[in-house]
């Protein structure tokens, strides 16, 4: 396609323009310059493409502390690797062992099978790799483990998983986000739960873990049974508490406390039963609690400025009714198309 | 071609370089890359002190564990340094550094030592994508609305649509670099990638029409 046919993705996918944009030599400007000559119409077009070109860039241009730059030469001149390459470097003689395994196995299974008319097929051993399961908002997922276990994954969560070490003497598996679990009981093989810096460890039982990302803190709530929880950080190494039913085992990421509360169950983990609960949350709380809930995107005005705390539990109802329900319209300019909602003062 | 200080010695004890102010203004990175095979501890020097910061960074959009990074880096530094003699020359220094890096970053997510950025529209996902501060010079509350919804539309895109935007229009690679880079199998595959995202944009933004003549008008304020 020549490019006077060109729209604007055609530009902004042609390499020969884009490395123009980006690093024009004598040869190219010429090239463009004549080209734009010949077709004026043209020029505004290729100025859009140009800066959209040009303004693409990080959200977020991480930097490293002050004394990180020093701190990892020395450790580059001590020639000393992290744990990190310690532990990739244990998975790899596994691997190896593996591979010697799965050799010695098939030369032994062909072998026989050569000397014996009927032999059963060797099915290899797969190399380990983790079942990764990703919820996105508005949405959940169940899923069952190996062992029987269930558990319930909210919306925004990563669960995962490795199912060839699953049940081996442990039965381990790593969130990010919040779930439900209903553990099958199972006293030789303790089954844990990994989030962020805090690990959950049962035999048998039901309750809520609640992890999300952006949070500070790490929530769980037993329904049934026993749990025991303790933190793993780099920095502290906590000991092990016992929670029972109706207890909630709370940790603070930033300061490093750990506390036993109450909780209210419908609260804290109704949501596993499609109840949608919000309790006393400011109005930037509220709208990102339906934003994940209902996968919904909020477009709000720089002159909205809202007060005061909502509160409301709703089931089974659509966004438009929760956004009634929760008192918004009276406050402020409500429009709503399919899962988009823009909000202006009133 | 520069003049060499070539070593002969495979290690030296007192691997700390004096610091030299821009000995290297003038080399390309492929006569620097040499003379860090080669054994000069000035050019590794310079190596580190030129990319730790820029390294640091992409390894970060990948993960949010700064430990781990730290860590990532070192181990990353003491390999090209211990392998140096064995590795092949190079014409861009960040390119193979980063390929190096992003390599054992996925091999570590994939085996579960290494956690992840989530990747739903949360503002600090694996590879978040911006237009840069200067597209948010007009203050009027129809452009502040634009520019939120094309912020919204960006987050939208998958983690691997924003590497390759990332990788094609701010690093400047082209298709077989990031080709290369992301280990696809052909270069078809990130040109497709690069099509969609950009597609994939203008429909989030065609939605709202009214969005898009305010597009152009930002546009129209940025180059006169």
């Amino acid at each position: 396609m020549e490019y006077k046919h060109f729209q604007l993705e055609d530009f902004l996918t042609d390499e020969f323009f884009v490395s123009w944009v980006h690093n024009p030599d004598p040869s190219s400007d010429h090239f463009w310059e004549n080209w734009l000559k010949q077709h004026p119409d043209k020029v505004l077009l290729i100025r859009e493409a140009r800066t959209i070109v040009q303004s693409v860039g990080y959200k977020h241009q991480y930097r490293p502390e002050a004394g990180d730059y020093l701190e990892v030469l020395e450790k580059i001149h001590q020639k000393k690797h992290s744990k990190l390459h310690h532990q990739y470097k244990h998975q790899n003689r596994r691997w190896l062992g593996m591979a010697a395994a799965v050799l010695l196995l098939l030369v032994g299974s062909y072998l026989v099978y050569e000397f014996q008319p009927e032999a059963s097929p060797v099915v290899a051993e797969e190399p380990e790799k983790p079942l990764i399961r990703e919820v996105p908002f508005g949405q959940k997922l169940t899923v069952t483990l190996p062992d029987g276990s269930i558990i319930k994954l909210n919306s925004g969560t990563t669960f995962w998983y490795n199912p060839q070490e699953y049940g081996r003497s442990q039965r381990d598996v790593f969130l990010k986000g919040e779930a439900f679990f209903d553990v099958k009981r199972d006293k030789t093989r303790p089954f844990r739960v990994f989030s962020k810096e805090v690990v959950t460890q049962v035999l048998g039982t039901t309750f809520n873990i609640r992890a999300y990302e952006q949070d500070d803190q790490v929530r769980i709530a037993v329904a049934s049974g026993k749990v025991s929880t303790y933190s793993d950080s780099r920095a502290d190494q906590s000991q092990a508490e016992v929670f029972r039913p109706g207890e909630l085992s709370l940790f603070n990421l930033e300061g490093g406390s750990h506390t036993r509360l109450s909780f209210d169950p419908v609260e804290e983990y109704g949501w596993k039963d499609d109840a949608l609960v919000i309790k006393d949350q400011t109005f930037e709380d509220v709208v990102q609690s339906l934003e994940k809930w209902y996968g919904a995107t909020f477009i709000i005005d720089q002159h909205v400025s809202v007060d005061g705390k909502f509160s409301g539990t709703f089931r089974d109802e659509s966004l438009e009714n929760v956004i009634k329900g929760l008192g918004f319209l009276s406050k402020m300019n409500v429009t709503q198309k399919q899962d988009t909602v823009w909000i202006q003062p009133d | 071609m520069k003049n060499l200080r070539v070593s002969h010695k495979a290690e030296s004890t007192n691997t700390r370089p004096s610091p030299q102010s821009n000995k290297f203004e003038d080399w390309s990175e492929r006569d620097i890359w040499m003379a860090f095979r080669q054994g000069d501890p000035d050019a590794f020097q310079h190596i580190y002190e030129t990319y730790f910061a820029l390294l640091f960074n992409y390894a970060s959009q990948f993960t949010s564990d700064r430990e781990a990074v730290k860590d990532l880096l070192q181990d990353l530094f003491i390999e090209i340094r211990e392998r140096r003699e064995r590795l092949a020359s190079v014409d861009s220094i960040n390119f193979y550094l980063k390929k190096c890096l992003r390599n054992r970053i996925t091999k570590l997510i994939r085996r579960g030592l290494l956690v992840k950025r989530t990747a739903f529209g949360n503002e600090h996902s694996s590879f978040a994508v911006a237009l840069s501060p200067e597209t948010h010079v007009i203050t009027s509350e129809r452009t502040s609305q634009t520019t939120q919804l094309l912020d919204r539309a960006l987050s939208k895109l998958s983690v691997r649509q924003r590497e390759v935007l990332i990788y094609y229009y701010y690093e400047g690679l082209n298709y077989d670099q990031i080709t290369e880079l992301m280990g696809f199998s052909n270069r078809e595959h990130a040109r497709k990638l690069v099509y969609r995202a950009i597609s994939s944009l203008r429909s989030s933004l065609k939605k709202h029409r009214s969005v898009l003549f305010s597009l152009i008008w930002i546009v129209y304020f940025l180059i006169t």
